[in-house]
């Protein structure tokens, strides 16, 4: 399994600069890997480019030898989810649907469908919140919500779990529970991309990518 | 599935819908009413052609007013001459059918809690009535002195009617015509001296002229292929010794047509209008729509929806919440329209024929499918814009 992104360049109207200039990175089955910079460097732009939800203006995302920017819409919508998974920097949930459906109703799955229904509850047990998934999404806490939002993105076992700085503004023991089950999901040959500034990521990681005004500065190798 | 999760998510976001079923309920209300009233005019006069049944009706002279209220409301009034105006008629050269009826008065009868007006007819040559009744045989049941009744009439077929002291069978009861012809009770003219003896002992008052046996009221002539309606009148002013009037229900109906389509373009107008208005309200609420629902959108293309089917999906939501708001809209148009529909009538001072039970439902069918295919026209641009959005730049946008 290999993602590579190959001379990506990404540019917002309202902005002068590009946002990604010239980005290539290489990415293979069981890396863990933080993007690392200030705010507005880039992070996560090449984040979402890397999940196939946002196509760069130049260049290419190459995903087991598919472009997939070149793929049919339909060919993509199989990737996500299944294949790539995304986590958003902020919590994205229907506030009418409780946590369980929350994270079936998005991959269409009937809640009463006990097999997912009980899948779902393992993967909320592991991150400790199974409790709450008859819950609503505004009676959970913001790290609670963030634990939910990941189990809503490794339900379908993806190969690829992009997270945008899932650990930030939780407590150091939230935070850990995210980080050592994203650890675990690396050990099981996943790929496991983040954005982060948190330096403590970093002793979960093989490489750390430091970006700055959207170009790759600095690529750190680490022993795990 | 994907059906639940629809209504699902319908029922849960009633709410946030509310405002686009308050339009599509307006809008649904709007299309109902203008189609059950136009459907009725429409009807009405339809009706009226049938009824006039005639080339040509002849009436004694300084009855034409009469005569015309008669045709287009159904209003009963007296007026006579003798028959032999119609024996005159019956020989002219032209003639194709011809026939006769003469309007004894209304009163009460046992049968009804409102009056009923009494008319007399002849079977054998009758094509006035016919066309109401369907296929019975008038000339062998009026022999064996069955009558015809007007469709307000209460009867049953099987018991038959008390009228003036005496049972009577029912041959035929008559559709519905939207006037006072609905209260009508049709004899034959054997039956006239019988009736006219009753009714006075039952208290009827009747006028000397009424007691003749000789009178009728009016002549109704169908003209032959080639031949002119001035050919007729011109023969009537030779031969007919008594003075008369014409009254050319052709002409009536003409300018009734001619009021009903200057209704029809006022009601298209303002259904034009209205439902232009009201589309665009519609195409700008479900712009606010997509907007607000970006994220949502965003969540679930990055969870393996294409673009195609959370278009679907949510173009599924639209559907269901159009049809709802049409089905009250049609509802509240029931409760409203259909009652009121004599009232209308008048209002318009057109014949008012409302539609029965299949009619509503058909018209009701239609409306829906109309709001439901402009709901779909409005939300469709909406829609494919934001669901095309890139997911990261609708996440993004909303400020992150």
């Amino acid at each position: 399994m290999k993602l590579s992104v190959q001379n990506a360049f990404v540019k917002y109207k309202n902005k002068k600069n590009n946002t990604l200039e010239d980005v290539s990175l290489d990415f293979s089955s069981g890396e863990f890997v933080a993007v690392m910079g200030p705010s507005g460097s880039g992070k996560s732009t090449l984040l979402a480019c890397m999940s196939g939800i946002l196509k760069p203006h130049h260049g290419k995302v190459i995903w087991n030898d598919k472009s997939i920017y070149e793929l049919k819409d339909k060919e993509l919508s199989q990737i996500h989810g299944k294949e790539i998974s995304y986590v958003s920097q902020s919590n994205i949930f229907l506030k009418e649907y409780t946590i369980n459906e929350n994270i079936l109703l998005p991959y269409n799955i009937d809640i009463r469908n006990k097999e997912w229904l009980e899948k779902a509850k393992s993967i909320l047990e592991k991150f400790r919140i199974n409790q709450l998934g008859n819950n609503y999404p505004e009676q959970l806490s913001g790290g609670e919500l963030k634990r939910a939002s990941i189990a809503r993105a490794i339900l379908m076992s993806p190969k690829v779990i992009i997270a945008d700085e899932p650990t930030t503004g939780l407590d150091k023991e939230t935070a850990g529970i995210i980080l050592d089950y994203l650890d675990k999901l690396a050990q099981k040959e996943k790929i496991v991309i983040i954005a982060t500034h948190d330096e403590n990521v970093k002793k979960y990681c093989n490489n750390v990518y430091n970006i700055e005004k959207g170009k790759v500065i600095r690529k750190t190798y680490h022993e795990r | 599935m994907f059906k639940q999760n629809v209504f699902r998510k319908v029922k849960i976001d009633v709410l946030h819908n509310k405002f686009s079923i308050v339009i599509v309920v307006i809008f649904a209300f709007l299309i109902f009413s203008g189609s059950v009233i136009n459907n009725s005019l429409r009807n009405g006069i339809n009706n009226m052609e049938k009824r006039l049944g005639a080339d040509i009706i002849i009436v004694p002279a300084g009855s034409k007013e009469n005569a015309e209220n008669m045709l287009l409301e159904g209003q009963r009034s007296t007026f006579y001459f003798d028959r032999k105006v119609f024996d005159t008629i019956s020989k002219f050269e032209g003639v194709s059918e011809v026939t006769e009826q003469c309007f004894l008065k209304s009163m009460s009868a046992d049968c009804c809690s409102s009056e009923v007006s009494i008319v007399f007819y002849d079977p054998d040559k009758d094509f006035i009535l016919a066309p109401w009744i369907g296929n019975i045989n008038q000339k062998k049941d009026t022999e064996s002195k069955k009558i015809i009744v007007g469709y307000n009439v209460d009867v049953s077929k099987e018991l038959g009617i008390m009228l003036f002291g005496k049972k009577y069978e029912i041959a035929g009861q008559m559709a519905k015509t939207g006037t006072s012809l609905d209260d009508s009770v049709y004899f034959s003219f054997d039956e006239m001296k019988d009736v006219c003896k009753r009714a006075e002992e039952k208290g009827a008052f009747l006028t000397d002229i009424q007691k003749k046996e000789n009178i009728i009221s009016s002549v109704y002539i169908n003209i032959k292929d080639g031949y002119k309606v001035t050919d007729i009148v011109r023969q009537c002013h030779n031969e007919l010794e008594e003075d008369f009037d014409t009254v050319f229900p052709k002409e009536l109906t003409k300018a009734l047509s001619k009021s009903y389509i200057n209704i029809l373009k006022l009601i298209n107008i303002i259904l034009f209008t209205g439902g232009t208005f009201l589309m665009l309200i519609l195409a700008l609420v479900n712009i606010i729509s997509m907007n607000q629902r970006k994220r949502e959108i965003a969540l679930y293309r990055i969870n393996g929806n294409s673009v195609r089917r959370v278009s679907f999906r949510i173009l599924s939501e639209i559907i269901l919440v159009n049809i709802i708001g049409a089905f009250v809209g049609c509802g509240i148009g029931i409760l409203v329209i259909i009652p009121f529909g004599n009232y209308i009538g008048t209002l318009f001072d057109m014949p008012y024929l409302g539609p029965d039970f299949i009619g509503i439902i058909i018209l009701t069918i239609k409306a829906i499918a109309i709001i439901t295919l402009l709901g779909v026209v409005a939300s469709c641009n909406p829609i494919y814009k934001v669901c095309k959005i890139e997911p990261y730049l609708a996440l993004r946008k909303e400020g992150e």
